[in-house]
């Protein structure tokens, strides 16, 4: 050994030790060391997947892919003519699978409010019954292409966002949004949120299907979330200036393929009532994406985060359909009046397939309005977004942060990276009562639980 | 009866979160029953609705309204409330912002921050250690591992890693190094010299460091090996590395190998090796005896000796090692035991007879128990002792006993002694209470990772027993520490504490107590 002439110092562990270097001017780098999550074995197949050329061959495909990926709106329809599995008494819902007995309050409320939508029950009486007799099909909307906020109840008739990934052939499917406080995916199922849906079957579905059929190549979902990265949203729990943007196309079909000026004026009303409008199809377009990694063998990036209010599960690209699961945490946050953290439900929805897409949580610098629900600080935001570069595969090419200097958001969030870290990867969400019926009470952050990481890793394979 | 009103701000947009967030600390507030801050869109009216708080007022607001909407138990304080805020809106972003101590999260981003890394300094826990010391040398790194708890065989195996990179493994357990003038670890500030040091001891390198200083040399670099280093099994892999980084460095001059008492066979080696380097090296491995010289090398049995030794070969000076370096001992013992014993020698026979020694520094527990061996003491102690001279419970301490209170029983769970001194001030009011004890002995280690101001946690402590018991102690730092060592010693002289310049001299002092106690 030559001893350097000007020594320069990683520092991993007590923090006392750099006052020294402080003191002498040495240049040193305080890494920020957590623990590594697994035992000895398991963290000895870590280092070997990180070190397999294949494991890095198929992740940077993997990268490539969720960077090329071009979400667009194709149509609107009902999502019984799009999902043949759909059929009569066949409801979906968020998450990995989950039975009728162990589902939370909203999916159970959002399941009863579904059948008595479709008719099959008269009430909520009946639909319990119903559900509970076995005479539903319920399936995760995950496995048919599909994904869904909160509850994620999907049946037959409900109109979904057609979204394809131009660059790799796939469709996906996300039911239309309908607004905040009592609403079906918050598990409420009052005559009002039946209404409502009612209305969306008959008026708004049939119409946002003809303006999106007006257009030439339907309509470009990543352009309109990248633009709305750049005015204060990330797109998951902030879509403001999204629904703005998208709302401004969609006028102008309105005008195009509709006479009648009140019924453009009710449609336009209820989407610009709603600052969440884009999620749903901004969810749609990130399916699309996530799912062209769905099945790449040999890779670690995950392809799927979705969580039924009682479990949360994984997929991850080179382990396939395999779901890798865990007990839903709670989120902490800010609740509405009359609300309090005891009467939040576990976390719940599809909606974290954004982070997978490399928006949402994982793009929270963009939208540093929304750290308030825990009490951070808009450099806080900033943080987020950089320990979330720390287990994610690279910089998206698209999406960029203006205020990190257009760094690009976090893109394929790596379980290889999360393990080796001890970083979690962090979640932001809407927060519904625990109780059937009631709907949202709040919204909030968390991170993912390590525990279905590491069984990932134990199951993945290379070959 | 509570009363609930809605005031309506008009054309007046906010964020919600950030509405939501005043709405929350307001309902924290007492007497305070709800409170919701919203947009007056249909939505939110209907959730002001299904929380109660809506009045005809708000139902007139429109989307770009603001409502306020507050039940609360008196008008009082709706009107405080409504006070605190325009307070929060006035205040908006005027909380601390948290700027730029940005910890890089990973490895890799830690190696970007830097222009040339070439030192890991690993102080994780134990079963995490090996596997950030062999990330850190496949990324061309020296490593020292400060932590304790790594596998032999981890050991043995990041050390030939080292080897074949042409790197450095120090440690694990290494405490101790200085390279380049950079203190890594529990390291003290000295003086740059020509002295360059290999140690299997991290309290023991610190001594020979801090004493070299304290002669008027200085030191290039001091490489520590970890403390099993010199076993059969490690075969002193680190320690022969650390030599011949010496000797192949052109501003080391003398050479000093250190350690604790080595395997037989793995010292011969590293003499054989020693002897045959073209610089003087002194060896001190403690629990040899005496001192000698043979060609190049000096054999001394003290950190003192070694540090004193150094210091003069680097000067170009004969090796002289005094039994003191301070010149009024006689006055000093005096004073201590008319202190002790009062004028007409009070003493009952059996009481004030034995030395109570309490250390942080193990390697300095060690050569006190070696010098007092050579005055004819044999202590018993918790460590580095044969078997019958083991302490049958580390609290308690029987005739004359050596403490290291570094060892594992009074560490599990809590800080070493060297930054939390508690528990040692608990032992030394207890030796206190002990007619047996004739002296308290302790050392007090300074430098970086140390507490910062050790003295003073002790001050109430030895106020209590000054008058009790004879105090002797020597503080292992320089003036350029941290804590400052005149400072530190000023402390311990006000509160009665009789110190030495180095530990050897302080073992030396003690055992000259116990004589003279036994001679009156």
């Amino acid at each position: 050994m030559k001893i350097p002439e000007k020594i320069e110092v990683v520092n991993i562990g007590l923090d006392r030790f750099i006052d020294a270097f402080e003191d002498t001017k040495t240049q040193y780098a305080n890494y920020d060391w957590k623990p590594p999550q697994g035992d000895p074995e398991l963290l000895a197949k870590l280092d070997r997947l990180k070190s397999s050329e294949k494991v890095k061959a198929a992740n940077r495909e993997a990268y490539e892919r969720l960077n090329n990926s071009q979400p667009v709106l194709i149509d609107v329809k009902q999502a019984k003519d799009v999902i043949p599995q759909l059929k009569e008494k066949v409801i979906f819902h968020a998450g990995p699978p989950v039975k009728w007995e162990n589902m939370c309050g909203p999916v159970k409320g959002a399941a009863m409010g579904a059948c008595i939508y479709e008719g099959w029950a008269e009430n909520i009486e009946e639909a319990k019954e119903m559900c509970a007799a076995g005479e539903i099909d319920f399936s995760p909307c995950h496995h048919h292409n599909a994904v869904g906020p909160m509850a994620g109840i999907l049946s037959p008739s409900m109109y979904v966002w057609v979204v394809k990934n131009k660059t790799y052939g796939n469709e996906a499917y996300c039911s239309l949004n309908e607004g905040l406080g009592k609403v079906l995916r918050f598990g409420a199922y009052s005559d009002e949120v039946i209404e409502r849906l009612k209305w969306m079957e008959k008026v708004l579905g049939p119409n946002l299907s003809k303006a999106v059929r007006a257009t030439e190549d339907g309509i470009n979902i990543s352009n309109i979330t990248a633009q709305a990265l750049q005015m204060g949203d990330e797109c998951h729990n902030r879509n403001v200036a999204a629904t703005g943007l998208f709302l401004k196309q969609l006028v102008k079909l309105f005008l195009e393929v509709i006479d009648d000026k009140k019924l453009i004026l009710e449609l336009v009303n209820f989407i610009s009532g709603n600052d969440h409008f884009y999620l749903n199809v901004s969810m749609a377009a990130c399916k699309t994406t996530a799912d062209s990694i769905a099945g790449l063998k040999n890779s670690t990036i995950v392809s799927v985060m979705a969580r039924n209010g009682t479990e949360i599960g994984l997929r991850i690209a080179g382990s396939g359909d395999k779901w890798f699961t865990a007990e839903a945490g709670i989120p902490k946050g800010l609740f509405f009046s009359g609300f309090t953290q005891e009467d939040a439900n576990p976390d719940l929805g599809d909606s974290t397939i954004s982070e997978i897409a490399a928006i949402g949580g994982f793009a929270m610098a963009a939208a540093p309005a929304i750290v308030k629900f825990v009490g951070g600080t808009a450099q806080d935001a900033i943080k987020y977004t950089k320990e979330m570069a720390s287990i994610t595969h690279g910089p998206n090419r698209k999406f960029q942060i203006p205020q990190l200097n257009f760094m690009g958001t976090p893109t394929g969030l790596d379980i290889l990276k999360v393990l080796d870290t001890g970083i979690a990867p962090f979640i932001n969400t809407g927060i519904a009562h625990k109780n059937p019926g009631i709907g949202q009470v709040g919204a909030g952050l968390l991170r993912a639980p390590m525990s279905c990481f590491k069984d990932a890793l134990n199951y993945m394979e290379v070959k | 009866m509570g009363i609930k009103k809605n005031i309506i701000n008009k054309d007046n947009n906010n964020d919600s979160v950030f509405l939501m967030e005043i709405a929350g600390n307001l309902e924290k507030s007492d007497g305070i029953s709800s409170a919701s801050l919203m947009m007056g869109t249909e939505a939110n009216k209907d959730i002001l609705i299904q929380a109660n708080l809506l009045t005809e007022e708000g139902e007139k607001a429109k989307e770009n309204d603001l409502i306020i909407a507050i039940a609360a138990d008196s008008e009082k304080i709706l009107k405080d409330s409504i006070q605190k805020i325009e307070h929060s809106f006035e205040n908006a972003g005027s909380e601390k912002q948290e700027e730029g101590d940005f910890k890089p999260p990973t490895f890799e981003a830690a190696l970007k921050t830097l222009k040339n890394p070439n030192f890991a300094l690993i102080s994780v826990a134990g079963e995490y250690a090996a596997r950030e010391a062999g990330r850190a040398l496949d990324n061309g790194l020296n490593v020292m591992i400060f932590s304790d708890n790594v596998s032999l065989e981890d050991e043995i195996k990041l050390k030939k890693k080292a080897n074949s990179r042409d790197l450095i493994l120090m440690g694990p357990d290494c405490g101790t190094a200085i390279i380049g003038g950079v203190p890594l670890g529990f390291a003290n500030m000295v003086s740059v010299g020509n002295i360059g040091i290999v140690a299997a001891s991290g309290s023991g390198l610190q001594e020979v460091t801090v004493t070299i200083d304290k002669e008027g040399a200085g030191i290039t670099h001091a490489i520590g090996t970890g403390g099993r280093d010199l076993s059969l099994d490690v075969g002193g892999i680190t320690m022969s590395t650390g030599i011949t980084t010496l000797e192949e460095d052109p501003s080391t001059e003398v050479m000093v190998l250190l350690s604790k008492p080595p395997h037989p066979d793995v010292a011969k080696k590293l003499i054989q090796k020693a002897k045959k380097i073209n610089k003087p090296v002194v060896i001190c491995f403690l629990g040899s005896k005496g001192f000698k010289s043979e060609g190049n090398i000096t054999f001394t049995s003290s950190l003192e000796g070694a540090g004193i030794a150094a210091a003069q070969l680097s000067k170009g000076e004969k090796i002289s090692l005094p039994e003191f370096t301070v010149d009024n001992i006689d006055a000093m013992l005096e004073k201590d035991l008319n202190n002790l014993l009062g004028d007409n020698s009070g003493n009952n026979a059996g009481d004030n007879k034995y030395i109570r020694g309490l250390y942080a520094g193990g390697t300095l527990c060690d050569e006190s128990i070696d010098i007092m061996k050579g005055s004819g003491i044999s202590p018993y102690s918790n460590a580095g002792v044969p078997e019958k001279m083991k302490l049958k419970d580390s609290n308690k301490s029987f005739e004359n006993s050596m403490v290291d209170m570094g060892e594992d029983e009074f560490t599990k769970g809590r800080p070493h002694p060297m930054i939390d001194l508690s528990l040692r001030n608990k032992r030394i009011e207890a030796e206190a209470k002990d007619d047996e004890t004739a002296v308290i002995l302790f050392d007090l280690v300074l430098g970086y990772g140390a507490n910062p101001d050790p003295a003073k946690d002790m001050t109430d402590t030895l106020n209590k027993v000054k008058d009790k018991k004879i105090l002797v102690a020597s503080v292992c730092g320089t003036d350029s520490d941290p804590q400052n060592y005149s400072d530190q010693v000023a402390q311990l002289e006000k509160c009665g504490v009789t110190v030495l310049p180095t530990n050897a001299q302080a073992t030396r002092y003690a055992c000259k107590v116990i004589e003279e106690i036994k001679a009156r």
